[in-house]
């Protein structure tokens, strides 16, 4: 019997020890904390956002740092599934002792993430997700830069009424069949169903279908189908990667041909591959989301000089272009704001400092790398969006070519865009076409 | 041999849940009562998966549905209805046995591996189907709202969840000794060790079975409830991910299946190590916790079947030169 | 009318990619004996192969079976004695345990020598499709079915018209009593898997046509081709073959007439039905103890 006590004790020391040590760290100045998916399914993009707020990291390092020339330091989380993102906040806060985190870009993630900074009053500064709910959770110390399901949604469903059914000649917008289609996931219920059909329905469009489907699901086809049966003048889909290239590809093979194909929110709509995989099939399509960089031809200069050098480090750094309305801009924007509107006027890290001077900001469209987007808070009080940058934007683009147009809101428009599409296959577009609808002088948008 | 108590635990196992007891009161640093909390409940569901699948040699590798029914039960009771957690343990328990039965009565006349499949397919359809209900209904997460109080299972101070999994350990380590020094014991480890062997000595080998799968589908229902009170959140995704199925496997045979002490052992070593990966070498390295646990599977299953708590202590055996 | 027409041909091409990935496992097992739950991560491994053959070569990767099949066949005969050979007569659990670790090994070195992201092949003949009437068929599953046909046919050939193939018969329905009459059980086996595992780099390969690849799509096709072997009944290829199409047709149906997010339920219903009415499964004979 002795000789099973021995290893029982060895195994829980070590692990008792493993975590003494690993409490015993010290402190640095200006320790940020950066919690994002940065292995497993989301870790793609997770990086991405990563390297946005590195960057912005750098500029205002290289800058001198904030307040009394403190640099800032990142100090990364790996919220790789629901239980890692859980532990990686509670080791962030606890035994790191940031006092701020930037993430988490998932609204699952954010659930369980943003209750842990809540506990202990740390700021969080939320990059993008988008559920309801989560502004609900009345959190003190928690900031929303990005826009929320609902009004996100509702957006989309005011650019139907407004701009799609002029478009297509319909009396009126009630004339209108809508398929939607959105992944059953919380991120999908949100945007899709719990904002965009809402909304639809309240002003007194058509649904013709409501369908979410399983992430796992391989062939589309019998998803197609039933669209197809109801005939509808705009698809409305909302997809993560994978599932939206099948989709697509299923639709293309069955010949789903709607008058409009609008991607709500899709990250497969602006990624390289998308391209290589459809070529020109892509063109025509109206890419809906919560937008950073791509075109800032009416910005503030400020604003668009930071931006620039932004294109240019991630350059320098990953010789690649950033793509039209990559993650790694919104982790940029969402962080710039952060460092250059916040911080430095909260003097500190104080949580309570923070929040006084977020009350009190109010910045227009121009001020921030994200089209239609300006930044002031709702206050904590709000029980619907406590925490809601209520100057959030969507816009709708148009994709041709591998560019990308804003056609919506009207105020920020680059281009007069085409409706009704061409099918499947029929979508090549020259670009002196394409020229010809700009709404604004060629040389001002940036390419 | 050692003097027996009523629940033939054995002192080392006594001493080491003694000491597991002591261990929340050293430090209050939240992380270091989180982790515990974890190795605690990681060790409470790996000894619930161990009754059947290591005394029992009937495989689950679906556990993650008893777990994600409890998680669910007690979530949306209490959120939605406001029924206190401890009815929605107790009723997820039940439920939980129930589905064990379904299952078992499926399967348990037939191979072994049979019952294997269908745990797996078992936890993905139900993934699916709370998905389905939950995507129509309000949302697919679920939030739970923190009130603090004993009779909402939800408490001020880390250290009550700590000590709630320690709880819950102690108990499901007291049903195992009891289980296996008794007549159920007895027919269970027969039937695991030659079930046509155990048939022909008049032994009920589906009765057992079912009997003990339902204990270990009841236990897992519960600490998924505890779980999900402990997460504050739940969704499908997280609920019915088969990363926990797998977990409890793993922790189970690096430990020891199908002793008391094993799963134990391999949470305590397993759930620190893989944060320890995870969080302070992290990166491009992270995939190589599940990699060498692949290794680890491979290397004992074919080694040193009885895991670490056989192998050490036949190491040491041969060491001291007995045979 | 149309659409169900549709529907129906679209579930019938993707039950044969089913099939032709099931079909490995229907070998290995069915006439073997040995449970391998690790079998979706080879077909994971030889999309991989079908990629990097593409991406390296820029041929199709139907050409790279050519390099993909004697690879995958020599790593199945490694996998063997290296590993399987132990486990034959090993416990259940064993072989269960074993193979789930094996899993993890192929999964997560996939993570770790390939990276978490969706790599796929763009074909020339990717976004071709065939009208036939008012029917869509796209070229890609052409291509696959024709593939799948000629392999069934040549596995039909080698199993009932060659000595191996009879051997292996032998072995899988009585292995002492083959090897009483002289049949060299250890070859026969290593062959069988070599067999098993060029079959999954038939399926890999074509698969990659269509799908993108991710080290950890294994898990699903995991689930999936066990409940079409176990449907169609273990030990009879045809059955395999039947069963996958059935699979892939009710999933049409059940996403079609129902909701897309119930077609996992329904496998998960299908099993239990099958082991409560029909362990044999459809075509399966039943049980001997080897």
């Amino acid at each position: 019997m002795k000789k099973i006590v021995k290893p029982i004790i060895i195994a829980l020391l070590f692990s008792f020890l493993f975590t003494s040590f690993a409490i015993a760290q010290k402190n640095e100045p200006v320790k940020i904390g950066v919690i994002l998916p940065l292995t497993g399914p989301q870790a793609p993009i997770g990086r991405e956002v990563l390297r946005g707020i590195e960057i912005a990291a750098d500029m205002v390092n290289d800058m001198g740092g904030i307040w009394e020339k403190r640099k800032i330091i990142l100090v990364t989380g790996d919220a790789s599934t629901t239980e890692a993102a859980r532990t990686e906040a509670e080791r962030l806060c606890t035994v790191e002792k940031v006092k701020l985190m930037i993430g988490v870009y998932s609204s699952t993630l954010a659930f369980v993430v943003h209750p842990i900074a809540n506990k202990y009053k740390v700021t969080f500064w939320e990059t993008n997700a988008i559920a309801d709910r989560l502004r609900q959770l009345n959190h003190k110390y928690t900031y929303f830069f990005g826009p929320m399901a609902s009004s996100w949604g509702e957006l989309a469903a005011q650019c139907v009424v407004e701009m799609l059914a002029p478009k297509l000649g319909a009396k009126q917008a009630k004339d209108l069949k809508i398929a939607v289609v959105y992944q059953g996931t919380e991120w999908g219920k949100s945007l899709s169903h719990d904002g965009f059909i809402k909304r639809a329905k309240e002003l007194g469009l058509n649904v013709v279908i409501d369908a979410p489907y399983d992430p796992n699901m391989v062939d589309f086809t019998s998803l197609i189908l039933k669209i197809k049966q109801t005939n509808p003048d705009i698809v409305h889909t909302q997809n993560y990667l994978d599932d939206g290239y099948r989709l697509f590809r299923d639709a293309r093979n069955n010949r789903l041909n709607p008058k409009i194909w609008i991607a709500d929110g899709c990250p497969w709509a602006y990624v390289a591959e998308a391209f290589e995989k459809f070529g020109t099939d892509m063109n025509y399509v109206l890419d809906f989301n919560q937008v950073a960089g791509g075109n800032i031809w009416n910005l503030s200069p400020t604003t668009q000089s930071q931006y620039r050098e932004f294109l240019e480090r991630y350059k320098k750094k990953y010789q690649q272009n950033v793509m039209a309305s990559s993650d790694v801009a919104i982790g940029f924007t969402s962080a710039i704001a952060l460092f250059e509107y916040v911080l430095p006027a909260a003097g500190s890290l104080d949580p309570e400092k923070i929040l006084e001077v977020a009350d009190g900001i109010a910045l227009p469209y121009t001020a921030t790398a994200r089209p239609g987007t300006g930044i002031k808070f709702a206050p904590p009080t709000d029980k619907q969006r406590a925490g809601q940058n209520i100057r959030a934007g969507v816009v709708a683009r148009q994709i041709f070519n591998r560019g990308y147009y804003i056609a919506w809101p009207k105020e920020i428009a680059e281009i007069e865009p085409i409706f009704p599409i061409p099918p499947f296959g029929q979508r090549a577009i020259k670009e002196d076409e394409v020229e010809k609808r700009f709404a604004i002088p060629k040389d001002l948008l940036l390419r | 041999m050692a003097k027996r108590n009523y629940f033939s635990l054995g002192l080392p196992l006594f001493a080491l849940l003694t000491l597991m007891g002591i261990l929340p009161i050293l430090s209050s640093h939240h992380f270091y009562l989180h982790m515990l909390t974890l190795v605690y409940i990681f060790a409470f569901f790996s000894q619930a998966w161990n009754l059947i699948s290591g005394f029992g040699k009937q495989f689950s590798l679906g556990h993650v549905a008893f777990f994600g029914l409890g998680a669910y039960v007690t979530g949306i009771l209490y959120a939605d209805y406001g029924i206190s957690p401890w009815v929605g343990l107790l009723l997820g328990g039940v439920l939980g046995a129930l589905l064990s039965l379904v299952i078992g009565i499926a399967t348990f006349r037939l191979r072994a591996f049979f019952f294997t499949l269908s745990t797996i397919a078992c936890a993905e359809a139900l993934r699916v189907l709370i998905t389905y209900w939950r995507l129509a209904s309000t949302g697919l997460g679920t939030t739970i709202p923190s009130k603090p109080g004993l009779w909402n299972l939800s408490f001020e101070t880390e250290i009550g969840y700590t000590y709630f999994a320690y709880f819950l350990l102690v108990i499901i380590v007291f049903v195992t000794a009891r289980m296996i020094h008794t007549r159920i014991g007895f027919y269970l480890l027969a039937t695991g060790g030659d079930e046509e062997a155990a048939m022909s000595l008049g032994i009920n080998t589906f009765r057992i079975k079912l009997l003990v799968f339902g204990i270990s589908g009841f236990f897992t229902a519960v600490g998924g409830g505890f779980y999900c009170m402990y997460t504050r959140y739940v969704e499908p995704s997280i609920a019915f991910n088969i990363d926990f199925s797998v977990q409890f496997a793993v922790f189970t045979i690096v430990g020891g299946i199908g002793t008391i002490a094993g799963p134990i052992i391999g949470s305590a070593l397993l759930v620190p190590l893989s944060t320890f990966f995870r969080s302070w070498i992290g990166g491009l390295f992270t995939p190589i916790g599940y990699f060498t646990y692949g290794i680890l599977l491979i290397v004992i299953i074919m080694f040193m079947p009885g895991g670490l708590m056989k192998g050490i202590a036949s190491l040491s055996k041969s060491l001291r030169g007995r045979a | 009318m149309e659409t169900i027409f549709q529907l129906i041909t679209t579930g019938f091409l993707t039950g044969i990619v089913y099939a032709l990935m099931a079909l490995g496992l229907s070998i290995i097992f069915g006439l073997m004996g040995l449970i391998n739950f690790a079998h979706g991560d080879f077909v994971m491994l030889a999309m991989y192969g079908g990629f990097f053959f593409c991406h390296f070569s820029g041929l199709d990767p139907y050409f790279g079976l050519l390099v993909v099949v004697p690879l995958f066949f020599v790593l199945g005969a490694g996998i063997y004695r290296g590993l399987f050979r132990h486990l034959l007569d090993a416990p259940e659990e064993s072989q269960i345990i074993a193979t789930f670790g094996l899993s993890f090994v192929l999964q997560y070195g996939a993570m770790l020598f390939f990276s978490t992201e969706y790599r796929s092949v763009v074909t020339k003949y990717a976004d071709q499709i065939l009208s036939l009437g008012f029917l869509t068929v796209d070229f890609p599953h052409i291509f696959s079915t024709l593939i799948a046909g000629i392999l069934l046919a040549l596995i039909f050939v080698f199993l009932y018209f060659t000595n191996t193939g009879r051997a292996i018969r032998a072995v899988s329905e009585q292995r002492r009593g083959a090897s009483l009459i002289g049949i060299h059980v250890q070859k026969i086996y290593t062959i069988a898997i070599g067999l098993g595992l060029s079959c999954v780099a038939f399926s890999g390969t074509a698969l990659i046509t269509f799908e993108s690849v991710h080290p950890t799509i294994g898990t699903h096709f995991n689930l999936l081709c066990w409940v079409i072997v176990v449907l169609g009944g273990v030990g009879s290829l045809w059955g395999t073959v039947i069963g996958a199409i059935i699979i892939a047709e009710m999933e049409m149906i059940i996403g079609f007439f129902f909701a897309p997010v119930l077609t996992t339920f329904a496998y998960f219903v299908i099993f239990l039905a099958i082991l409560m009415i029909r362990p044999a499964g459809l075509f399966g004979y039943v049980e001997r103890r080897a």
